[in-house]
């Protein structure tokens, strides 16, 4: 009997730990990128977008966009350069389609998968916006785009044409709302790097709460970006710390991952960064480290 | 009266002679002292205890002999021979000195440092306090109180005693300590229905607006004490230049939105911000200049909100801590300089710095080159990394760390390891 009962306690453990690893799986830095495979070397990055099989540098301080292909842990040299200004930040809808936010003109401008321009994000028939001043922005699974405006204090939801679908006030108690997310059921993530905190939204809610409790302050300093993943897990940049923190869907602390410096795995006033649609692997914008570093999910 | 009556009320009375004689009859017992000896035992020795309790204001345990209610005679972990934390003695009797609704709480009380302001013994104040009126808060607050001497326009509530607007304690009506906040504060003493005063406001109902919006309220070298800096359209009156006419039924709205407002003046430094690609995020959301700048008035130079220090670290309060934690300070910092290095609205450069070489914009205050030959600049390449080149960042961090110079390590054996690594042990 005794030694049921033993049995039983190590089954449970061992199933209480498989799934907090599971919820925090392991991350392993894979390679970083730090040109576009033609000699010039990136200069300060500040975003990245990724698919299963591509992603796209914002080349910031060179004043352009960089798509690559990759193959598991193979890249090929960048397959074209956009000239954008300063371009901040980078999504991809399932068309290949690339958005970016110009640093210098703060609009979003849209280009066709082969690099070409298509035009600049307009929104149309929203009741809240006169004209969206993006601090960030990113696109769901179903194209839909999600804007976060600073100036209406909105986050503003448009369908893949730019008509307006719906819109969430900021919380009232926000400091500073720097980057959104968006997960597969349509639940809206906004990081506050002045108060260290992670609003959520679900897909019906009309407004946001707060997810995380005050103690986040704890394991971070300056969290500038967010992303999610597909187990609902949320990813914190740590600008000012050089790590990327884990939260889970509940608000609680998971982990603290990686940390400040210039060396392989480390990062140095990181910007943002994007989890392939699968799962397997994730990019981040190095900023002043001038690279993007590369990592895969490991269970 | 009846006889159970009389009785009720002679037990009533002796309860309350013998409460205090049982009291002291319990000091007694605890300290085994001699019979009515709880009081005088310790002026036996501490002679000068005798002299101030003459003073008009003495504190009850005191009076009552009661030393043993604060020191413990025979020994203590704390200074002084106290019983208990200093503040957890006071609170054992003074419980309702901040109340759970507080929004802000003095400093002094928060850390519970009473004998800050109050004599635990006696004092020739009333409530014990260590002086009378505003001289005991210029104590601390100093720089406040040369302010205030040397305003050219007084202010006389604050002259007279600080505690004429602001709670000694903790205050449940606002943030600053205040008895109430403005206007009603104000409004206690200023009458806001003369034609006089309406004229002057151009005939903005500013009864219901924040009158520290432009006056300070303690006092300064403007007339009328507004802030010593003050917004061009507020001194010559030209309120509508950024807002609706006062017959308005929002007549605090303004002509636009953020820093649109500020365009139609400020229209080449907006351009010019504007086009760089760093951007202070802040300028373009919906508050705009008025996160940092005040719109009226301001003690501060260029109309900041407040001291930068303060101001930026509202934001960056991480970034002000590291300095704090600091073995090493860093002078611009801990001068509150921020805008030494960093442009405060925008530049074309990292961090919003002001030059586009680390090593350039350090070189205005430090002569690196008289005490280093080592190579930094763009023409050296980071051996860690081979995107980025050496410079000062490499080896410093400017905010601060925990080692000295704000070197990212203890030794600078361990740091010039990180790139020479074969002379690592």
């Amino acid at each position: 009997m005794r030694k049921i009962i033993i049995l039983f306690i190590i089954l449970f453990a061992g199933s209480i730990l498989a799934i907090q690893s599971h919820a925090a799986a392991r991350i392993k830095f894979v390679m970083s990128i730090y040109d576009d495979g033609k000699g010039l070397g990136l200069k300060y990055p500040e975003g990245v977008a990724c698919s299963d099989n591509t992603f796209i540098v914002a080349d910031t301080g060179n004043d352009r966009l960089l798509k690559y292909s990759y193959q598991g842990k193979k890249i090929e040299a960048s397959e074209f350069e956009m000239p954008v200004t300063a371009p901040l930040v980078a999504q991809m809808n399932s068309k290949g389609e690339i958005y970016t936010l110009d640093g210098r003109d703060r609009r979003i401008m849209i280009l066709n998968s082969n690099g070409t321009e298509k035009g600049f994000l307009s929104p149309k028939g929203s009741p809240v916006a006169r004209k969206p001043v993006p601090r960030s922005f990113k696109i769901d699974e179903d194209d839909n785009i999600y804007v976060l405006d600073i100036f209406a204090e909105v986050v503003l939801v448009l369908d893949p044409q730019g008509n307006y679908l719906k819109h969430i006030p900021f919380p009232q108690e926000f400091g500073f709302l720097s980057d959104l997310a968006v997960d597969k059921q349509g639940a809206v993530y906004a990081v506050d790097s002045v108060n260290v905190a992670v609003y959520s939204a679900g897909p019906n809610d009309k407004e946001f709460t707060r997810l995380t409790a005050e103690g986040l302050k704890e394991y971070m300093n300056f969290p500038t970006r967010i992303t999610v993943d597909s187990r609902g897990v949320v990813y914190l940049v740590d600008k000012h710390g050089g790590s990327i923190i884990l939260v889970n869907r509940d608000g609680s602390f998971l982990g603290h991952k990686f940390g400040y410096g210039w060396r392989e795995s480390q990062f140095y006033y990181p910007a943002q960064m994007c989890i392939s649609p699968g799962g397997g692997y994730m990019f981040v914008a190095d900023r002043s480290n001038s690279r993007v570093q590369m990592f895969e999910f490991t269970e | 009266m009846k006889l159970r009556e009389i009785k009720s009320v002679w037990l009533l009375v002796a309860f309350f002679v013998l409460l205090p004689l049982q009291s002291q009859g319990a000091q007694e017992e605890q300290y085994k002292l001699k019979e009515g000896a709880a009081g005088k035992v310790c002026l036996g020795c501490h002679e000068g205890l005798k002299e101030k309790m003459e003073k008009p204001f003495v504190h009850t345990p005191l009076a009552d002999g009661d030393c043993v209610g604060c020191h413990n005679p025979h020994t203590s972990a704390y200074a002084m021979l106290m019983s208990a934390p200093a503040d957890k003695i006071c609170y054992s009797c003074h419980e309702s000195v901040v109340s759970e609704n507080a929004k802000s709480v003095h400093e002094v009380v928060a850390e519970g440092e009473c004998i800050s302001c109050h004599d635990p013994h006696a004092s020739d104040n009333e409530m014990n306090l260590l002086k009378k009126g505003s001289e005991l808060c210029y104590e601390c607050h100093d720089e406040l109180a040369e302010r205030i001497q040397q305003n050219k326009y007084s202010h006389p509530p604050v002259r007279e005693d600080c505690l004429g607007c602001h709670a000694a304690h903790a205050s449940d009506k606002n943030e600053k300590l205040l008895e109430s906040s403005a206007p009603e504060l104000c409004l206690k003493c200023h009458a806001t229905d003369k034609p006089t005063f309406k004229k002057l406001h151009m005939d903005y109902p500013v009864q219901k607006a924040d009158c520290t919006s432009c006056h300070d309220p303690h006092g300064s070298n403007k007339a009328a004490m507004l802030y010593d800096n003050v917004h061009d359209p507020v001194a010559k009156r030209k309120c509508e230049r950024c807002h609706v006419k006062p017959t308005s039924s929002q007549p605090f709205d303004l002509n636009a939105e953020g820093s649109e407002t500020c365009l139609a003046c400020h229209y080449e430094m907006m351009t010019e911000t504007l086009n760089k690609t760093q951007l202070h995020w802040p300028v373009i959301d919906k508050k705009g200049c008025i996160n940092c700048h005040s719109p009226h008035a301001s003690v501060e130079k260029k109309l900041l909100k407040g001291p930068m220090l303060e101001l930026c670290g509202s934001c960056h309060a991480d970034t002000i801590a590291r300095q704090e934690r600091a073995v090493t300070k860093h002078a611009p910092i801990a001068e509150g300089k921020c805008g030494e290095c960093h442009m405060p609205h925008s530049s074309d450069n990292q961090f919003i710095l002001k030059r586009d070489s680390a090593v350039d914009l350090c070189a205005d205050c430090h002569e690196w080159q008289t005490h280093t030959t080592h190579p930094i600049g763009e023409d050296f390449v980071d051996p860690r990394n081979k995107n980025i080149t050496l410079q000062c960042a490499s080896c410093h961090r400017t905010h601060g760390t925990e080692h000295k110079k704000f070197l990212y390590f203890s030794t600078t054996n361990e740091l010039c390891v990180q790139c020479h690594v074969r002379f690592r042990r």
